[in-house]
């Protein structure tokens, strides 16, 4: 074996401890081994040093194996103590293993020693790895649970320092951040509080109000490699915690002042970025705890992680809506499915306010908006494209508004599902507008030209005749100049519509200016052409005069204006929008035209673009993607939202949600594509993924199983720990409230169950609950549940979501135990009610002794002293010797029956506990027994005897016995020395009585409290050896010990000891 | 007034006792007025005059000297008899008994025995311890003012 082992041993015979000794070394044992009778030494040795086991015996000097096991309970309750006694009664030892005593070895039979240290130092050991487990697990479980809700990451960093101090103990834990810019590192938190961290500050003069310092201070090189997240190379943890130039000595005496020893430190990195870190101090070896740390640091950084992801999640968000709002004349808003609206813009509110007079919110219908049926008809069907995948524009003119759209149409694309369709509308209007008044005051310089490139009417103000009529409006109508001249306008069939009757022309005069568009001329062939009619008048003269300019708008109207549409939606659609556009040529990807989103995205210049092809720039990542999407747009199949990689200018790989149709331009075939960079999001989905999984993995390490519990279906999602503690297939279970509830078929745990998990959603907080389930085999386990609760905006509950961990082991070992505690009570009671019956039993003997056993003696006596009185004469002298004999020794005996009735009766009394004056007792005692004569001849010195409580009748048993031997014993020398007093130590008074009698030898110590027992005969000193027997059991009824020391002729001293604090 | 020699009544169980005592009594003639009783029953029953003593005169013994142990009925039950007979209760009671158990010593007492002696085994010193119960108790103590007159 020779394992050292640390023993510290009770024992106030040096020649048992002897033996013990011999016995450990010989079972192989490499002895370390503190022994001591004392009461205090033993207090001093068990504070001040560190034990494998306790061994004790259990009767000692002023103190019993109680004693030694309430010390030892109290100041070490690890250590395994085991009674080790010559002799104990089995109710004492019952009594000792109740009380925390994990066993007791009889002297006589040491060779069960080994193997009961044995097994006191296993189970020592697995109680404590099973507590260390137990707590490493619940602090590492409740962290868990809080750093999953927390949202706020000072919060997280707190979270963890206080737990793992929590965990270690007694160190100091800080935790480091470095800011968005990795331009400050701070000492976010500390934790430790059996630390003086005042003292730790001090000595290396950290302000702990300014906890954050300018990285300046620190050397490239650390700096370097703290970036890199390996802290451990760092030279002291404790340097790189204040990240100012401290000298290393420094350190080194702030180590050695806190008794620092270990020193674990941790990096936290995210996507290859060192952000922060954990230091921890420590005067412990930190290697049991690392794994717990580690886990507890992983879930600290996925948790980390996890925010940060949303983060970089809702400032996406933040930048699309700001995006949304930036360009104000464009009215944009997306819908989803249902056409309700996931986000519009201010424009739009506005637009929908004045069209409709709606309010428009989030959520709305945008089609219930509308109140025009045809509006909402071509809205929908344009929506519908939309949903279906198609990107488009298409214009919307109003034209008795004088309003123009351009509707830019696209669809939503989320995880390569259509979610809803985003619209880029610009009212173009004005620019229309503009151009139709540019194109008028033309016409009015063009006027003096016959050969103008519009028709020109002049006509008579006052009569309406036609006066003129130049070539164009001739060959635009077919008719010839005599079908015109000389003619009244309202006489012009062609013409009746628009100035052809007397109103319409006096109205003419009078406004002197009148447009229209809207009424199509028919031309001499039948075939209706639309016009733009001006007419105005003005004078010559002295005639007024009005002037009829007819323009051909049919061309402009079917093709010019759509064409010149068709330009805007795309530059519109081009500028806004967020998505990279451009159009290539198929066959080698050169480049027609690109948006600005495009040079942002790829960072690609216009000039190195456009002399440019995609495939030269090496754009496409890989070439095959490239050739995919030609063959796929050639062979007449679209591409839309699909993911390919693409390289930007700097060489940094994006992923790119790609859309592509083909496009025809003058004839030729283009490809019109479009890039959204989704490189972030990709990112950001990577980072939760991850976040998942190390949680997944976490929670596999810990044996922790993982649930989600859907209120609404009643589904529950379980991770695969959960089926393995459950001891179900995934393949063949599915777990849903009502199937798992079936698992733990016992209605009231059910009731329970429902009732902590309600008070627990009440309250917000997180919950735990503790239930056993059937296995498959019909076994029973237990598992161990912390959950909480999700809720929507409106505080509703929508999931509960926990985790599971098997505790059956530590069940069953907890019901062994109770199982186990309820034998020792039935033996304890059992004990005791023999016990009883026994003193009973003792009790009626000795009734009988008292009664009956006299009477016959007396008769003895008696009669043989008549037969002395009555036969004197016929007695001989040897007849008179021999009644003699009789009568003497039948009074002997009767004296013998009275001591040990007495003997018998101080051991089954109650005792009635007082505080005694034992000086009084004493004095008292000296002068009833001692007899005038005895008085004169003895030197009495009476020292401080201390107060006790006790049995006043008993303990001045215990004075007139040692008074009386004192006396008794010193009588034959010349005068009798007598000292009595007493002396406190630890919670015992020890009383003694000194004489310069006899004494005895102490080879026969041990015989002296023996009932019967003397060590002098009755010729020297009269006695019947009950007088000490008494003594020494009223003294251990009291818990107290009786002892003496003495020489043969140097006198005797006899001790006893009482409890300061009475007994119990 | 004459001295007047009274009965004394003594419960005991064994003859040896009932010898010596006799022996010690008979010292001073006070044996003649002895009545024997052999337990706690044929105690109480003389007392009471019932059964064989139904027709003894009236009157009750100027001192019962009553031993503890005895078969049927022992001296402590005879002695919480005696006291809560109201005929009874004044009866000078000693319990003579070989016994020093406490438990014996306190339930006397408290029912109110008016003596108690332990029988020595010594033989002188238990005929004089006798012998002084005896005188005192028949001779010389004046007995309860109403006991007599029954």
């Amino acid at each position: 074996m020779n394992e050292v082992l640390t023993v510290l041993c009770l024992e106030d015979s040096p020649r048992d401890a002897e033996i013990l000794r011999e016995f450990l070394i010989d079972a192989g044992y490499d002895l370390n081994m503190d022994c001591t009778a004392a009461e205090k030494e033993f207090v001093s040795f068990l504070s001040n040093r560190r034990y494998d086991i306790i061994l004790s015996d259990f009767k000692l000097p002023g103190f019993d194996g109680f004693g030694a096991l309430r010390w030892s309970v109290e100041i070490c309750p690890d250590v395994p103590f085991i009674c080790v006694s010559g002799s104990i009664g089995e109710s004492l030892a019952v009594e000792l293993l109740k009380k925390g005593a994990v066993d007791y070895v009889l002297k006589d039979r040491l060779e069960r020693l080994p193997s009961a240290i044995q097994r006191a130092l296993d189970e020592a050991k697995e109680k404590k790895a099973r507590q260390q487990a137990e707590r490493q697990l619940r602090i590492y479980s409740e962290t868990q649970s809080k750093l999953l809700h927390t949202n706020d990451l000072t919060e997280i960093y707190r979270l963890v320092a206080e737990k793992i101090s929590e965990l270690i103990g007694d160190g100091i834990v800080f935790t480091t951040l470095l800011d968005e810019s990795s331009q400050t590192l701070g000492i976010v938190s500390y934790k430790g509080l059996n630390v003086p961290f005042e003292k730790l500050i001090k000595t290396l003069r950290i302000d702990p109000t300014k906890m954050v310092y300018n990285l300046k201070d620190i050397t490239e090189d650390e700096l370097s490699i703290y970036r890199s997240g390996k802290l451990e190379e760092l030279e002291g943890g404790l340097y790189i915690l204040a990240t100012r130039r401290i000298p290393k000595t420094l350190c080194k005496i702030a180590e050695k002042l806190l008794q620092i020893e270990h020193i674990f430190t941790m990096g936290f990195v995210w996507q290859g970025v060192h952000f922060g870190g954990l230091v921890i101090l420590a005067r412990s070896d930190l290697s049991i705890y690392k794994v717990t740390i580690e886990l507890l640091i992983n879930q600290a950084v996925t948790s980390i992680n996890r925010l940060r992801a949303e983060m970089k999640l809702n400032t996406q968000y933040a930048l699309l809506n700001a995006l949304i709002d930036s360009p104000g004349d464009t009215i944009i808003f997306s819908l989803d499915r249902n056409y309700c609206y996931t986000a519009f813009n201010e424009k739009h509110r506005e637009e929908m306010k004045k069209v409709w007079n709606v309010n428009i919110e989030m959520g709305m219908n945008l089609l219930n908006c509308m109140s025009s049926y045809e509006l909402r008809e071509s809205a929908k069907k344009s929506i519908d494209r939309a949903l279906r995948g198609e990107s488009f524009s298409e214009i919307q003119c109003q034209q008795e508004l004088s309003v123009f759209y351009e509707l830019s149409w696209g669809p939503i694309f989320q995880n390569e599902n259509i979610t809803g369709a985003t619209v880029f509308i610009r009212d173009i209007s004005e620019r229309i507008l503009a151009e139709k008044i540019l194109n008028d005051s033309e016409l009015r310089f063009r006027r003096l030209f016959e050969a103008a490139r519009d028709g020109i009417l002049i006509l008579e103000a006052e009569t309406g005749l036609v006066v003129n009529v130049n070539q164009f409006l001739v060959e635009m109508l077919g008719y010839s100049y005599d079908q015109f001249l000389g003619k009244r306008i309202w006489e012009l069939g062609f013409f009746k519509d628009i100035v052809g009757n007397h109103e319409n022309f006096e109205e003419l005069l009078q406004k002197e200016y009148i447009t229209y568009d809207d009424k199509p001329l028919e031309t001499i062939d039948g075939s209706r052409i639309e016009v733009e009619f001006v007419s105005y008048v003005y004078k010559v003269g002295n005639k007024n005069v009005v002037q009829c300019n007819i323009r051909d708008i049919t061309q402009r109207k079917l093709g010019e204006i759509a064409l010149q549409n068709s330009e805007e939606k795309f530059s519109v659609a081009f500028k806004t929008s967020p998505y990279a556009i451009t159009i290539t040529q198929p066959e080698d990807g050169k480049f027609l035209e690109v948006n600005d989103a495009f040079y942002s995205m790829t960072g690609f210049t216009r000039e190195e673009t456009l002399n440019n092809a995609s495939v030269g720039m090496n754009l496409w990542v890989n070439r095959e993607d490239r050739d995919f999407v030609v063959r796929e747009l050639m062979a007449g199949r679209k591409v839309v939202g699909q993911e390919f990689k693409f390289k930007k200018r700097n060489g940094e790989i994006i992923i790119g949600l790609f859309s592509a149709h083909l496009i025809v331009i003058y004839k030729n075939t283009y490809i019109l594509s479009s890039i959204n960079d989704i490189t972030e999001r990709k990112q950001a989905e990577k980072v939760l993924e991850e976040s998942e999984r190390k949680l997944r993995e976490a929670q596999e390490m810990a044996h922790l199983g993982f649930w989600n519990w859907d209120i609404q279906s009643g589904d529950v999602i379980w991770s695969e720990e959960v089926f393995r503690i459950f001891c179900l297939d995934q393949n063949e279970f599915i777990p849903h409230i009502d199937s798992i509830l079936a698992l733990s078929p016992w209605p009231e745990d059910h009731e329970r169950d429902k009732e902590l998990i309600n008070r627990t959603i009440e309250t917000h907080n997180p919950g735990s609950y503790e239930q056993k389930f059937l296995r498959p085999d019909g076994s029973i386990g237990h598992y161990y549940s912390t959950f909480h609760g999700n809720y929507d905006d409106n505080g509703n509950l929508t999931s509960i979501v926990g985790t599971v961990l098997d505790i059956t082991q530590r069940k069953q070992a907890e019901e062994a135990i109770q199982i186990l505690n309820k034998e020792l009570e039935q033996r304890v009671i059992d004990r005791t009610t023999q016990l009883e019956a026994a003193n009973k039993e003792l009790e009626a003997f000795s009734y009988s002794v008292s009664h009956d056993l006299r009477a016959p003696l007396r008769s003895i006596h008696s009669y043989t002293n008549i037969l002395l009185e009555e036969y004197e004469n016929k007695l001989d002298d040897e007849g008179k010797r021999l009644c003699g004999i009789i009568s003497s020794d039948a009074i002997r005996m009767g004296g013998l029956i009275d001591d040990l009735l007495n003997f018998s009766r101080i051991g089954r009394s109650s005792l009635n506990v007082s505080l005694l004056d034992m000086k009084s007792m004493a004095v008292l005692s000296f002068a009833e027994i001692a007899s005038e004569n005895e008085k004169a001849r003895t030197i009495l010195e009476i020292g401080k005897l201390h107060n006790v409580n006790g049995d006043a009748h008993l303990i001045r048993l215990v004075w007139n016995n040692l008074i009386s031997n004192a006396i008794k014993y010193s009588s034959k020398k010349e005068k009798s020395e007598l000292s009595i007093g007493s002396q406190a130590s630890g919670n015992m008074i020890t009383y003694y009585i000194k004489d310069n009698g006899v004494g005895f030898d102490m080879l026969y110590k041990h015989k002296l409290f023996g009932v019967f027992q003397r060590l002098h005969s009755g010729k020297d000193f009269e006695g019947n050896g009950v007088g000490l027997a008494i003594v020494q059991r009223i003294i251990q009824r009291h818990g107290g010990k009786v002892w003496a020391e003495g020489e043969v002729d140097k006198g005797a001293t006899f001790y006893f000891s009482l409890p300061a604090e009475g007994n119990r | 007034m004459k001295t007047e020699i009274r009965t004394i009544l003594l419960a005991e169980d064994n003859p040896r006792d009932v010898e010596l005592t006799l022996e010690a009594l008979s010292d001073h003639n006070l044996a003649n007025n002895v009545i024997v009783v052999r337990d706690g029953v044929e105690t109480m029953e003389y007392l009471r005059r019932e059964g064989k003593y139904k027709q003894r005169k009236t009157g009750n013994p100027a001192v019962l000297l009553l031993d503890i142990k005895m078969p049927r009925m022992d001296g402590i039950e005879v002695l919480r008899a005696i006291r809560s007979d109201k005929l009874l209760k004044m009866l000078p009671v000693v319990m003579l008994t070989s016994s020093r158990e406490e438990q014996d010593l306190i339930k006397s007492y408290e029912l109110g025995v008016n003596a108690y002696v332990v029988k020595p085994v010594d033989f002188k010193a238990f005929i004089e311890a006798v012998k002084q119960l005896g005188v005192f108790w028949a001779v010389i103590n004046e007995a309860p003012p109403l006991g007599n007159n029954r």
